[in-house]
C-alpha cells in the first residue's frame, strides 16, 4: 500500500474515472483529467519524497510536506505528468545522514520511484547524494546548501528550485555597501553554516569596495551573548548576524540591551527566525533592521495573483501563517523549493516524453537543458536561471525591512547580481 | 486547488479531534517529539533559574512538613476507601484483551503495508503516542487497566485452560523479575539509540516479535509466571498503576496517590532496581537531548549529526546512567540506614537490602512525572497527527472524521505565553510528584523504623536526592536541546 495521503484528491478522480468506465468520456466530464484518462499507461509517476519527518529538521519537513502536498495536488488537478499521475512517496530521514543513504535506496529497490526529491539539511544531502548517484536515481534536492554547485556531488544530484547560499550571500553586498554602511561586523556561530556566510560575504563585500572589520564566532553550544558584544568595533556601521538555534531570541535580546537605542545598522538572514513571529518578546529590538527573505513571508502593498494563489493552495496566511492557526508560521523562505522543484520535474518528464526508470538519464539532460524560468505560478518565488552544467538555479533574493513588526520588501536583487564562477561542468560527467 | 466543501466538512468535525485532545490531556496524558528551537527559544528566556529555586524550595518545605507532622496522620493518608465491588470481570478483560490482541495484529499489518511516513502511519502513532504516552500517563489516574489491555492474556484464557494448565516448564524463582528488567532496558535502548524506532515496518516487526516471544513464552512457562517475571510491560504498567488513586481490582478503591504502592506487601530487588532504572533511564532520554550533552560527544547540536551517528554514546550512556543512578540511590540508603541504626541494639537494626527494596518504591512518582513531563509537548503535537491517521487508518482516501485536511500545527510553541503556560505546567508536574515521594519515602521509613528520630534520621540522605533531583529534571526543562 501506497502512501497516498499526499493525493487523496486525485484517487477520488481516479475513482470517479473507473465508475464512468471510459477516459473519453469521463474527461469531457471532468476535462482537468483529461491527461490522465488519455495517458499510455495508468501506472503513476513516483516521487520518493525524502522527508526531515523526524529529527532536528522536522519544523521545516512539516512545511516542506504541506508544500509538497499542494504542488501535487495543483499538477494532478492539470492532468499530471505526461498523462500519468503524480504518487508521492514519503520516508521519513529522521534528518540523519545515514538513514538518508537508506531511503534513497529504499526509493530505488523498494519502491522503484521515479526520481527522489525535497532533502533539506546539507549532511543529509551529502549523505544520500552518493547512494543516488550509484543508483543512477535522479535526486532533486531543496537545500539551499553550495553542495551541488561546489562540484562535490554527481551528475544524479540537482538543485533546480532553490538558490544556494554563495548566491544569496553575494546578492546582499551590493545593498548592503549602498544603502546600509561598508565597515561590516559579522556574528555567526562557529561552525560549517556561519562560515559560509563569513566567507562568501567577506569576499562579496570587498567587491563592492566595504570590508569586514570584525569577524565573531560564536561556539554553537553559547546561551549567552553579552561578552561577545564588546569585540564589535566602534568603527563598525553594518552588524551581520547569521544566529541559528534555541538562543536566537536571546541573543537579539541581549543585543538590544548592549546598545540601546544607538545601534549600528542590523542585517540578518531569516533563516534566524525562519518559523518564528516578529511578534516575540526580544525582537522589538530589530524593529528598522533589515533581513534576507527567500519568499516575502508577509503579503506585500503590490501582492500579485501568483501570490495570492500560491499561498492559498500552501495554506499560508499574509502574515506567512497557517491558515488553520495564525501562531502557526511557515517556513516561507525554504518552502516554494518543494513547490518549484516538482514542477520543474514535470517540465523536464514532459520535455523528454519520460515513461520510466530507462528515461532517467534523458530527465536529467532535459532539466540540463533548461535556462530561463519566468515568474508564473511554477516560480511564485520568482524568476530563475538554471545552470545545468553546475545544477544550480539562481534568481532573486528580497531584502525586507521589519516596520511595525512586519517585514517588508525593500529591494529586489538582480539574478545577476548572485551569478558566479561555474565550479564545476557536471555534464561533463557519464552517466 | 482546496476543495472548499471538504474544508467545511472538516472543520464541522473537528469539535471530534478537540473532544479526543482533550480526553487525553483531562485523563493525564502528555507528551513531546518534535520540539521545535522556537518553543525552546521562548524557554531561555522564561526566568527559570528563579522557577528551578522555587520548585526546590517547594520540596524542602514539604521535607519539613512531612518531617513534623503527626505519624498516624501519614499512615491513615494512605488508607484507601473501597467504593464499590466489581465482582468477577475475567471475562470481560478476557474479551477486552482479545480485542486488543485483533488491534495488535492490525496495527502490525499497518505497519508493514501502510503508508511510510510514520506521522501518518497509526502503528508507531499507536505505539509511540498512544500507547508509550497517553496510556501510561492514564495509569497514573486509574491502576490495573493493562491487565484488560494487554494482547496476550485474553488470547492465551482462549487458547489454554490456565486454571489446570500444567506447563511445560518452570520458571526458576531465582529469576525474580531480572529478564524482565533486563528488557526494559533494551526496549529503553531502542527508544533512544536506534536510528528509526518509529519506521513503520521496521517497528512492526519488533511489535510482532515481542508478541510472539511472550505468547511463546506464556505458552512454555505459564502465563503467571512469564508475565509477572518475564513480561517488561507487566511489570512496568504494574508499578505506574499503583500509583493511581483509583485502582480498578475486584474491588473499586481509591485513596491518596501512592496508596496500592505502598500495599503491594514486599518487593525483590529486581523490582526495586527497575523502578530507579524507568527513572535513571527517562532521565538520561532527556540528558541525551541536551547541548551540554552534545558538548561532552564533541558533537555541534546545531549540527545534530543524527542518530545513526550516536549509536554507540547513546547506549553506553544508557548503561552508565542506570548504574551510577542505582549506585547513588544505594549509597544514600545505606547511608540513611547507618544513620538510623547508630547506637541500636542488633535485633533492632534494619539491613540495607530491605530498606533498599522497600524505599525504591518512593522513586516512582519521580519516575512517572519526569515521563509525563519529558513527554508533553511531543504528545501534544503527535496527537494531532493520530486523529488525522485514525480519519484514514488504511490510508485508501477515506475521510471518515473530516480530518484528512487538517493541518497539523506546532502554534502553541510558537507564542511566550503558551510556552510559559506548558513549561509552568511541566515543571508543576515534576515537582508535585517530587513532593508525592518525599511523603512515600516518609511513609516506608516509618514502617522501617521505630522511633521518630531514626525515621527523620534515614531521611536525611535521602531527602537530600530527591531535593538535588528536583533540581536536576527542572533543569533539563529549562536547559537547551537539539533534537
Amino acid at each position: 500500500m501506497k502512501n497516498f495521503d499526499l493525493t487523496k484528491s486525485t484517487l477520488t478522480r481516479r475513482k470517479v474515472l473507473k465508475t464512468l468506465g471510459a477516459g473519453v468520456a469521463a474527461a469531457s466530464i471532468l476535462p482537468r483529467l483529461g491527461g490522465i484518462a488519455h495517458a499510455a499507461t495508468s501506472e503513476p509517476i513516483r516521487i520518493g519524497f525524502q522527508a526531515h519527518r523526524t529529527g532536528i529538521g522536522a519544523a521545516y519537513g512539516r512545511w516542506y510536506s504541506r508544500a509538497t502536498s499542494a504542488a501535487v495536488t495543483r499538477i494532478n488537478d492539470m492532468g499530471g505528468i505526461n498523462g500519468r499521475e503524480v504518487e508521492i512517496i514519503t520516508e521519513d530521514d529522521g534528518t540523519d545522514p545515514k538513514r538518508g543513504a537508506e531511503v534513497i535506496e529504499k526509493f530505488a529497490k523498494q519502491h522503484e520511484v521515479d526520481v527522489a526529491f525535497g532533502t533539506l539539511y546539507s549532511h543529509v544531502v551529502y549523505g544520500s547524494a552518493p547512494r543516488a548517484g550509484e543508483l543512477k536515481l535522479p535526486y532533486f534536492v531543496v537545500s539551499e546548501g553550495h553542495h551541488v554547485a561546489s562540484g562535490k556531488l554527481n551528475r544524479y544530484t540537482l538543485q533546480p528550485g532553490i538558490t544556494d547560499v554563495k548566491s544569496q550571500v553575494q546578492a546582499m553586498a551590493p545593498f548592503v555597501a549602498d544603502n546600509l554602511g561598508k565597515k561590516v561586523t559579522m556574528i555567526f556561530p562557529d561552525f560549517a553554516f556561519g562560515h559560509d556566510h563569513r566567507d562568501f560575504f567577506t569576499a562579496a563585500i570587498e567587491a563592492q569596495g566595504g570590508e569586514v572589520v570584525e569577524s565573531i564566532a560564536i561556539p554553537p553550544t553559547e546561551t549567552s551573548f553579552t561578552k561577545y558584544f564588546p569585540r564589535i568595533p566602534r568603527e563598525t556601521e553594518v552588524i551581520y548576524h547569521v544566529m541559528v538555534g534555541p538562543a536566537v531570541l536571546t541573543f537579539v535580546k541581549e543585543l538590544g540591551e548592549f546598545f540601546g537605542p544607538n545601534r549600528p545598522e542590523l542585517f540578518g538572514f531569516i533563516d534566524s527566525l525562519e518559523a518564528v513571529d516578529f511578534a516575540s518578546p526580544g525582537l522589538e529590538f530589530l524593529e528598522g533592521s533589515y533581513f534576507w527573505e527567500g519568499m516575502a513571508r508577509y503579503a506585500q502593498a503590490d501582492q500579485t495573483d501568483i501570490d495570492k494563489t500560491y499561498r492559498a493552495a500552501v495554506g499560508v496566511d499574509n502574515n506567512g501563517a497557517s491558515i488553520s492557526d495564525s501562531r502557526d508560521v511557515a517556513t516561507f523562505s525554504h518552502m516554494f523549493g518543494c513547490w518549484e522543484t516538482l514542477n520543474i520535474i514535470k517540465r523536464g518528464m514532459e520535455t523528454c516524453g519520460y515513461q520510466g526508470p530507462a528515461d532517467r538519464q534523458s530527465l536529467i539532460e532535459a532539466v540540463e537543458a533548461m535556462s530561463d524560468m519566468p515568474y508564473s505560478l511554477d516560480h511564485p518565488q520568482g524568476a530563475k536561471r538554471f545552470n545545468g552544467k553546475t545544477h544550480q538555479t539562481f534568481g532573486h533574493q528580497y531584502i525586507s525591512q521589519v516596520i511595525d513588526g512586519k517585514l517588508v520588501v525593500k529591494h529586489k536583487t538582480s539574478i545577476e547580481d548572485g551569478l558566479y564562477e561555474d565550479e564545476v561542468d557536471y555534464t561533463k560527467q557519464s552517466f | 486547488m482546496f476543495h472548499p466543501n471538504i474544508k467545511n466538512k472538516s472543520f464541522k468535525k473537528s469539535w471530534l479531534y478537540l473532544a479526543l485532545v482533550a480526553l487525553f490531556i483531562t485523563t493525564g496524558g502528555i507528551i513531546t517529539a518534535h520540539a521545535h528551537a522556537s518553543e525552546q527559544g521562548f524557554v531561555l528566556l522564561l526566568p527559570t533559574n528563579f522557577y528551578i529555586l522555587a520548585g526546590c524550595l517547594a520540596v524542602v518545605a514539604s521535607i519539613l512538613i512531612v518531617a513534623f507532622i503527626p505519624l498516624h496522620w501519614l499512615v491513615g493518608l494512605f488508607r484507601p476507601l473501597t467504593i464499590s465491588n466489581f465482582g468477577h470481570l475475567s471475562r470481560t478483560q478476557n474479551f477486552i484483551s482479545l480485542i486488543s490482541t485483533i488491534l495488535v495484529f492490525w496495527l502490525i499489518y499497518v505497519g508493514f503495508s501502510g503508508p511510510h511516513n510514520p506521522l501518518t502511519n497509526l502503528l508507531p502513532l499507536t505505539i509511540w503516542t498512544v500507547w508509550w504516552m497517553a496510556i501510561v500517563a492514564l495509569h497514573g489516574v486509574v491502576g490495573g487497566l493493562w491487565l484488560w489491555l494487554n494482547p496476550w492474556s485474553g488470547l492465551y484464557n482462549f487458547v489454554f485452560d490456565s486454571a489446570s494448565r500444567q506447563t511445560l516448564f518452570k520458571l526458576p524463582k531465582a529469576l525474580s523479575q531480572w529478564p524482565a528488567t533486563l528488557i526494559f532496558l533494551i526496549f529503553f535502548g531502542f527508544l533512544i539509540a536506534d536510528p528509526a524506532p518509529d519506521d513503520p515496518s521496521r517497528l512492526a516487526a519488533i511489535v510482532a516479535s515481542y508478541w510472539l516471544f511472550t505468547f511463546c513464552g506464556m505458552a512454555l512457562f505459564g502465563a503467571k509466571d512469564w508475565l509477572n517475571q518475564c513480561e517488561s510491560f507487566h511489570v512496568f504498567f504494574k508499578l505506574i498503576g499503583s500509583l493511581a488513586s483509583i485502582q480498578l481490582g475486584k474491588k473499586i478503591k481509591i485513596g491518596w496517590p501512592g496508596w496500592a504502592a505502598l500495599n503491594n506487601g514486599s518487593t525483590s530487588i529486581a523490582v526495586s532496581v527497575f523502578v530507579l532504572m524507568i527513572l535513571a533511564s527517562g532521565s538520561f532520554d532527556g540528558l541525551s537531548e541536551t547541548f551540554w550533552w552534545m558538548a561532552k560527544l564533541g558533537v555541534n547540536p546545531l549540527e545534530y549529526p543524527g542518530r545513526s551517528a550516536l549509536i554507540t554514546p547513546t547506549i553506553a550512556g544508557l548503561i552508565a546512567a542506570n548504574f551510577i543512578f542505582c549506585l547513588l540511590f544505594a549509597l544514600c540508603i545505606w547511608l540513611g540506614v547507618q544513620l538510623a541504626n547508630y547506637g541500636c541494639k542488633t535485633s533492632d537494626k534494619v539491613n540495607f537490602s530491605k530498606a533498599f527494596g522497600q524505599l525504591a518504591i518512593s522513586i516512582l512518582p519521580i519516575a512517572f512525572g519526569y515521563h509525563v513531563a519529558h513527554y508533553f509537548i511531543s504528545f501534544l503535537v503527535s496527537s494531532q497527527y493520530v486523529v488525522v491517521a485514525l480519519s484514514d487508518p488504511l490510508a485508501v482516501g477515506a475521510n471518515y472524521f473530516g480530518l484528512s485536511h487538517y493541518h497539523v500545527s506546532t502554534g502553541f510553541l510558537k507564542t511566550f505565553q503558551t510556552v510559559k503556560t506548558i513549561w509552568l505546567a511541566q515543571a508543576g508536574i515534576i515537582v508535585s510528584l517530587h513532593i508525592l515521594s518525599v511523603i512515600m519515602a516518609h511513609h516506608i521509613a516509618t514502617s522501617l523504623f521505630k522511633t521518630r528520630l531514626r525515621i527523620l534520621s534515614s531521611q536525611i540522605p535521602l531527602a537530600i536526592f530527591m531535593i538535588f533531583y528536583t533540581f536536576f529534571g527542572l533543569w533539563l526543562l529549562a536547559t537547551p536541546r537539539s533534537v
